[in-house]
């Protein structure tokens, strides 16, 4: 029982998490919330599964096409979300750009990927025995990796020179455009590094669980709700509402009942928006904090 | 603040997406000039989202047969249409597209919705006005307990239940369990299951609900590890879980379901894991190594009208070859023909008496009920658990898969 709770702990935190980044990186250049982020999770799945399972291809075939090719499908979001807000003026023209993006991505997979569930291959099968259960090791790989993507995308946000231009084109796009700074090739940038991150979390996530060809609104929702916990923008509060909203879903799954998981991350949302709109960790944020 | 109701509408959009359209397809054929008014059979199924092939498959079937019925000359002279309505699984559709089929003079026959909770919310609609409808995805025992105008082709979950436990009792099993989702579907196996166990000299040890969204189901396995067998949900991305958990677990005993095991979902999830599993279902001759000369005529038939039409899908990992249509419902529509031939009416009143007393053979029926179907006054294709058969998936030396007939059925 404690070991099941770990890995449903560790897998929703850490999935939940990296769904939360790859919403905020976006956010922050952006001002939009993109609802179709979880079909790069989707796609991270299913191609380490249509490559890894069932063309029998190792992991670092797998690592040399999907990584790639999310990104890349960052970088076509980025054109079918922002050419339209962008023209439009309206301000939910993202809304229901990025809906539509995620209906039509929805048939797309679930007639590209005929198996319903798609679980790749893990890294490293086995693990720990603990009280006769097993804590698999791509549960800890999962871990360990989600960690080093926010270690490492807080360095490249503080540290160099593009990260500090992408902080201040969000910041001001239009006076940091002035000086020369190319604003949207770095929002390009955004939605390349949250297609990534996201479809790392999709490839090694749904390694430790089974996912459907159409789960990705489930996975974008849970990250949006982590973003909002952990405070709009922010990108340790959206570790840290990763790993609060994961941990407390798995543990009333395992606990109390295996339904009220999603009724839990729905109350946690309402509570939050009213009684601490800023989130867990965020004061009143400025456009452009990180 | 206009910020967040911005996001908050964002996130009920979200919350209520589900794909769906709604779509038409009519038979090539054109209505004949004797017929005055156009003879249709609607179908209310999902045809988008993770089950959008399913949809497609039931119209497949229907179009093969509503095709050869028009080929030779109609179904009293008149050509059959065929009108396709896409519910996507979502309940406000299934109830929208309910009303819509039924307020369509022209629709003379409904298909679906599948499933027990759709069907139980839209049937009294169906009653009220005298709509014939046709089900072939129910599995609630009593969704069609006193309806006039509702025919099921598919078995009741109490008569797969007890067709399973009859066989399970026969190979020696005395301690049954079962691991699925908590639900009103899992509260009615408990106690079919429980029932089936003690005319059949098996015990019932109990029930473990999982979350189908969970990454291991090992804590129900090791509650139930020393039951001799376990049913397993017949949701098959949940059933292969389960059966994930069971053979790390090293667990012995057998793990057994109903008829949703037998798509290759079920051993593309489950891997390895899904071999030996037992399932109770309808006939699935064409799953099995059986020759197809020696499986029964219409049934054969139109398999093989399916596979030259519309093909075979192939599961991505195991191999396993799935016909892109399902017999089921092709009965639907050689059952409602031959209730229409017999009453030598289309009036809903006259065709649903005449199709409780059709009795047609097991060579007449595109799904080959066992025994041959005989409504014998009720409205069940389906009426004793020895028209089952009982399958297991077998994974071959060489990597294949096979579906093995371990029971025919014994009417």
């Amino acid at each position: 029982m404690i070991v099941d709770v770990l890995v449903m702990t560790i897998f929703l935190s850490s999935t939940s998490a990296l769904m939360a980044l790859s919403l905020t990186i976006v956010y922050n250049s952006t001002r939009v919330i993109n609802f179709s982020q979880g079909e790069i999770f989707i796609l991270g799945c299913g191609m380490a599964y249509q490559i890894g399972v069932v063309m029998k291809l190792n992991m670092f075939v797998v690592a040399a096409v999907a990584i790639p090719v999310t990104a890349l499908a960052g970088l076509l979001l980025e054109r079918l979300i922002m050419i339209p807000v962008r023209r439009s003026g309206s301000p939910v023209a993202w809304i229901i750009t990025t809906l539509s993006i995620t209906l039509i991505s929805q048939s797309l997979f679930a007639l590209a990927f005929t198996s319903a569930q798609l679980r790749p291959d893990p890294l490293l099968a086995g693990g720990f025995k603990i009280n006769g259960q097993e804590l698999p090791y791509q549960i800890l790989i999962l871990l360990a990796v989600t960690l080093v993507i926010f270690f490492a995308y807080e360095i490249f946000l503080n540290k160099t020179t593009f990260g500090i231009g992408v902080r201040a084109a969000a910041t001001d796009p239009e006076t940091t455009s002035t000086f020369g700074v190319p604003v949207k090739l770095f929002v390009a940038g955004s939605f390349m590094a949250a297609g990534l991150i996201a479809g790392i979390g999709g490839w090694l996530g749904s390694s430790a669980a089974f996912v459907l060809p159409t789960d990705g609104l489930r996975f974008t929702v849970a990250g949006f709700v982590a973003m909002i916990v952990g405070g709009l923008g922010s990108t340790r509060g959206a570790l840290i509402g990763g790993f609060v909203v994961g941990a407390m879903d798995a543990i009333l799954r395992n606990t109390i009942n295996p339904g009220i998981g999603e009724l839990f991350i729905a109350a946690i949302l309402v509570i939050i928006l009213v009684f601490r709109p800023q989130g867990i960790i965020g004061a009143a944020r400025t456009r452009g904090d990180a | 603040m206009k910020k967040i109701a911005i996001i908050s509408a964002g996130l009920v959009l979200a919350l209520a997406a589900c794909s769906s359209s709604s779509s038409s397809s009519e038979s090539a054929a054109t209505a004949a000039a004797k017929c005055e008014n156009p003879v249709t059979i609607g179908i209310n199924e999902p045809f988008s989202g993770p089950f959008g092939f399913y949809g497609q498959f039931v119209a497949n079937s229907v179009q093969l047969e509503a095709d050869a019925i028009n080929a030779a000359g109609g179904l009293l002279g008149c050509q059959i249409k065929v009108s396709t309505r896409d519910n996507g699984l979502d309940p406000a559709k299934v109830v929208g597209n309910t009303t819509e089929l039924i307020g369509d003079a022209s629709v003379n026959m409904v298909m679906g919705p599948s499933f027990t909770a759709f069907y139980d919310a839209v049937s009294a609609q169906y009653e009220e006005a005298k709509k014939l409808n046709c089900q072939i995805a129910v599995n609630g025992t009593d969704s069609l307990k006193d309806k006039a105008y509702a025919f099921r082709i598919n078995a009741s979950s109490k008569l797969t239940s007890e067709a399973l436990v009859k066989y399970l009792a026969s190979a020696g099993i005395k301690t049954l369990g079962a691991i699925y989702q908590n639900n009103g579907e899992s509260l009615t196996f408990d106690k079919e299951l429980a029932a089936a166990g003690a005319a059949n000299g098996i015990k019932w040890v109990g029930s473990q609900y999982v979350d189908p969204t969970a990454t291991s189901h090992a804590a129900q396995i090791a509650k139930l590890k020393s039951a001799d067998a376990i049913f397993i949900d017949p949701q098959s991305g949940v059933a292969a879980l389960t059966a994930d958990a069971a053979k790390k677990a090293g667990y012995k005993g057998l793990l057994v379901g109903n008829n949703g095991l037998q798509g290759f979902t079920y051993v593309e999830g489950a891997g390895d894991a899904a071999n030996g599993s037992v399932f109770a279902s309808n006939n699935l001759g064409s799953y099995t190594a059986i020759p197809t000369d020696q499986q029964p005529k219409k049934y054969a038939e139109h398999t093989a009208g399916i596979v030259a039409k519309f093909g075979v899908t192939t599961g991505p990992k195991s191999g396993v070859k799935m016909i892109n249509g399902t017999q089921q419902a092709a009965d639907c529509v050689v059952e409602w023909a031959a209730a229409v031939n017999a009453a030598k009416s289309f009036d809903a009143t006259a065709v649903a008496e005449a199709w409780r007393n059709l009795t047609l053979s097991q060579d007449e029926v595109p799904s080959a009920v066992g025994g041959g179907v005989n409504f014998a006054g009720g409205n069940e294709s389906w009426n004793k658990p020895e028209q089952m058969f009982i399958y297991k998936w077998v994974h071959n030396t060489d990597g294949s898969w096979v579906v093995e007939q371990i029971q025919g059925p014994t009417a």
